[in-house]
């Protein structure tokens, strides 16, 4: 069982997030600012936190800093600003994800989950050469497996070609006739719709919430890239 | 001491004596000079000058003698010896000299003239005469002068200045520098009166010129009526004291009040060409003034026809001098005169030319947007001046306006992003909520279908607010915007892959109409991408299911266009305008989901990427036009 912190200065917010990480089996501790938060992290045994921003006394980033200078505990923001911004600040200061607000409960359970997975069997999947890996992404490709955050994914064959492609071009913005060109092995003639039809299900797949993606990010009007990062 | 009257008057009077004093032993000074006084001997100087009163009065003495006036009688009570010598015989005529010893001798010719007749080359008879000398008349100066004249007086004043002659250089010296120590004092004591104040008295109010020229005509008549006099006259020479000194107070006067005026700086005010100057000066102002008012009070039209009148006049002036004057003078001076009218007219079209282009350019620039734009209104004058003044001016008010219609939009974006946040605290707990009651199982139906009441509708409520930021964001320009080259149909395509479930649900069929190669325009790829996101929502929402949904592709005249075509399933009973206003929604009861803000956001958008969104209506169809500039 992972015990899971929950700080926010709204009680509501915190119960109703209490009531479902409980109903999950997760056990939580229920904090409502940053100074709570720290005390609470030193006192007992957590796996994870979930902590707001803006909070009176002591914010949700200053807590993050000190958090970060003892512990690498997984950290998911919740933000009501929704800011690129606050966002960028969020996690250049550590933060493992984020959820803004009025978050949809489902989500959040699926981001806990996956940012449990990750850091609990961190160093635990087989690192061999044929596997390519980028943050929670694992791509085997001898076995044509991949897995997210340890999770097995059924991908169709033309789905782990793009996967794959992608994963190889870490970072780089590919168009889609290039993709159609390298996984269809074809020229490429209005094959941007086919490309973007077979992305948009990969995307469904592999992301927690595809309209906001982890990895796998459309670069609207160019092509796709996948990026290692939250 | 510069205040001190009794001193300066004391000043004044001392500096007359020895500027008199002065004067006398220069003139003394000059005259025993002429006479050689520092070079010879007493004696000598005393027969020179005892010589040249003799050769005086030979002449006077031949005159007398040749009116044959008794010399004898006439020199009787003078010291003068005379001898009259017949020239032919060499007798003497008459005499009164008895060999004594003299100290100075002259004498003098007498002639008479004898008529003659003569004949010149063409036999003309005519008289002349010529004179034929007759006597020599000579004066001797006895040594023992018994009489008192001219001659004893001036031989006692040789043995009287003689033992001077240095003297009297030195008395010279010594009252010059007295006399301008003196005069400084009295020029820097000028106009200070008591208190330390330099003040102007009733002879400093006189205007400085009259003033001048007055006390100049005065001494110059003075010297003039002198001059005319005979200088042995005693009188004269009181005549002449009294001028001296009345034109040398009159001239230390008006230089002291010379010197009182250039300290209290009224030197050139206080003078009657300067009264008249600022006088003509004024009329002059005066009159242009009323000229200014006259014209400006002209209007606009009739003021250029009586300057293009006044042109005309003067090129027929002109004309006339030419054909009339010049004829017979010079051809080429008239000409000139006609070339001159001409350049003249040419440069001033020119110049109102140039100035209109600077105006034209100015107000299309503002026309234009670029309110910070000025018109230069250098060269400018009258009315192109005000003119361009004026459209300065307006730019300046819009700018001002904008300005503040910025700050205000900021400031209404900062609060809407405020009060938006505030908002989604308390609707996040709404949602989970709302969603917690439903995961409890109950029986109870109506519960159970209000509760799907309360979560669309705080879903909805969610949506809102999301969009609500983003209007006023992408309306305000609030937004980091970076232009890269964007490939259209790459876009488009990622578009509709993302709406594939949408318009499957909404039973709509896509048909891409995409010309062929790529069209790139220059804009940010995530705005353009949420324009696109924000039409396609807009389709499913509001296209008639079972429809085919049209988006076209195209690129004409250098302008990139995506059209999409829908048949609504509501009657579009607004105007394409009106829909795109704020909160605007197809359907009047507001029935649907959806903000009403979609189509405010992405024109918003598109034109904070430099596009634009056309909307049209027709019947049912439904038509959206993004709009860009292509690029090659």
């Amino acid at each position: 069982m992972y015990n899971i912190l929950i700080c926010d200065d709204e009680e509501d917010i915190v119960k109703a997030l209490k009531i479902y990480l409980e109903a999950e089996g997760y056990g939580t501790v229920c904090t409502y600012n940053g100074n709570e938060a720290l005390k609470a992290l030193r006192e007992n045994d957590l796996q994870l936190v979930l902590m707001d921003i803006m909070m009176p006394e002591c914010d949700g980033i200053t807590a993050m800093v000190k958090l970060r200078e003892t512990s690498n505990i997984p950290v998911i923001l919740l933000t009501a600003k929704g800011e690129d911004t606050d966002k960028i600040l969020g996690l250049n200061v550590g933060a493992d994800d984020y959820i803004t607000k009025p978050f949809n409960p489902v989500e959040v359970i699926a981001r806990v989950r996956s940012q449990l997975r990750r850091y609990m069997q961190l160093g635990g999947s087989d690192k061999s050469e044929e596997n390519l890996v980028i943050g929670g992404i694992e791509l085997n490709d001898a076995a044509k497996r991949v897995k997210v955050d340890g999770e097995e994914i059924n991908l169709t064959p033309t789905e782990f070609e793009i996967l794959k492609l992608l994963m190889q071009n870490e970072g780089k913005v590919l168009s889609p006739k290039e993709i159609y060109r390298r996984v269809w092995n074809d020229t490429a003639y209005a094959a941007e719709g086919t490309v973007a039809v077979h992305i948009r299900h990969l995307r469904e797949k592999i992301e927690i919430n595809p309209n906001e993606p982890r990895y796998l990010k459309v670069v609207w009007a160019h092509g796709y890239k996948i990026e290692k990062g939250v | 001491m510069l205040e001190k009257l009794w001193l300066k008057m004391t000043a004044i009077f001392l500096s007359y004596v020895t500027v008199a004093v002065f004067v006398l032993s220069t003139f003394a000074t000059a005259v025993m000079g002429y006479y050689k006084f520092y070079f010879s001997s007493k004696d000598t100087v005393k027969a020179e000058v005892l010589e040249d009163l003799a050769a005086d009065e030979a002449l006077y003495a031949a005159d007398l003698f040749e009116s044959d006036v008794n010399l004898t009688k006439y020199y009787r009570d003078k010291n003068v010896r005379y001898e009259a010598e017949d020239i032919e015989t060499g007798e003497i005529i008459e005499s009164n000299y008895n060999n004594e010893e003299y100290i100075a001798f002259s004498e003098m010719t007498d002639y008479e003239w004898i008529a003659r007749e003569q004949t010149d080359d063409f036999g003309n008879v005519y008289q002349v005469s010529e004179p034929v000398p007759k006597a020599t008349v000579k004066i001797y100066i006895p040594q023992k002068m018994e009489k008192s004249d001219i001659f004893s007086v001036t031989a006692s004043l040789v043995e009287f200045g003689y033992p001077l002659k240095y003297g009297m250089i030195f008395i010279a010296v010594i009252s010059l520098a007295l006399s301008i120590v003196l005069l400084c004092y009295l020029f820097c004591a000028a106009g200070h009166v008591k208190g330390g104040e330099i003040k102007c008295n009733a002879f400093d109010k006189l205007p400085f010129d009259i003033l001048f020229a007055t006390v100049a005509v005065c001494i110059m008549l003075g010297l003039i009526g002198v001059y005319e006099m005979r200088f042995n006259d005693p009188l004269t020479i009181i005549l002449l004291f009294i001028v001296g000194s009345v034109g040398y107070f009159l001239g230390l006067g008006t230089m002291l009040s010379f010197a009182t005026r250039i300290k209290t700086g009224t030197l050139l005010k206080n003078t009657l060409i300067y009264k008249i100057l600022k006088f003509l000066f004024g009329c002059i102002k005066k009159l242009w003034k009323f000229a200014k008012n006259v014209i400006s009070g002209i209007p606009f039209v009739i003021k250029w026809i009586l300057l293009f009148a006044a042109f005309l006049v003067f090129c027929l002036f002109s004309a006339f001098f030419v054909f009339f004057i010049f004829e017979y003078m010079s051809e080429f001076l008239g000409g000139l005169l006609i070339c001159g009218a001409v350049a003249a007219l040419i440069a001033a079209v020119v110049y109102v030319l140039v100035i209109l282009g600077r105006i034209k350019a100015g107000s299309e620039k503002i026309s234009s947007g670029d309110l910070e734009y000025k018109i230069n209104t250098d060269y400018m004058f009258g009315d192109f001046k005000s003119f361009a003044e004026s459209l300065n001016n307006i730019s300046n008010g819009l700018q001002s306006n904008i300005n503040e219609r910025m700050k205000s939009e900021r400031f209404k974006t900062v609060l809407i992003t405020n009060v938006s946040h505030d908002i989604k605290t308390p609707l996040t707990s709404i949602i989970n909520y709302v969603d917690l009651i439903k995961r409890e199982k109950t029986d109870n139906e109506t519960i159970s279908n209000y509760v799907d009441v309360l979560y669309r509708q705080s879903s909805r409520l969610k949506k809102l607010v999301e969009d609500l930021v983003e209007a006023s964001k992408a309306s305000t320009g609030n937004l980091p915007v970076n232009l890269t080259e964007c490939d259209i149909t790459v876009l488009l395509s990622q578009t509709i892959a993302e709406f594939e479930e949408n318009l499957q649900k909404s039973e709509l069929i896509p048909v891409l109409n995409v010309c062929d190669g790529g069209v790139k325009v220059l804009a940010d790829g995530r705005h353009l991408w949420r324009v696109f996101d924000n039409l396609m929502n807009n389709v499913c929402k509001y296209a008639l299911p079972g429809t085919r949904v049209y988006i076209d592709v195209k690129k004409e005249n250098g302008k990139a266009t995506v059209t999409f075509r829908n048949i609504s399933k509501y009657q579009l009973n607004i105007s394409a305008d009106e829909l795109m206003e704020r909160f605007v929604r197809g359907d009047s009861s507001r029935n649907t989901e959806g903000s009403g803000l979609g189509l405010s956001i992405a024109r918003s958008l598109a034109e904070l990427q430099g596009g634009r969104l056309d909307l049209a209506v027709d019947g049912d169809l439904f038509k959206a036009a993004v709009i860009f500039d292509a690029i090659k």
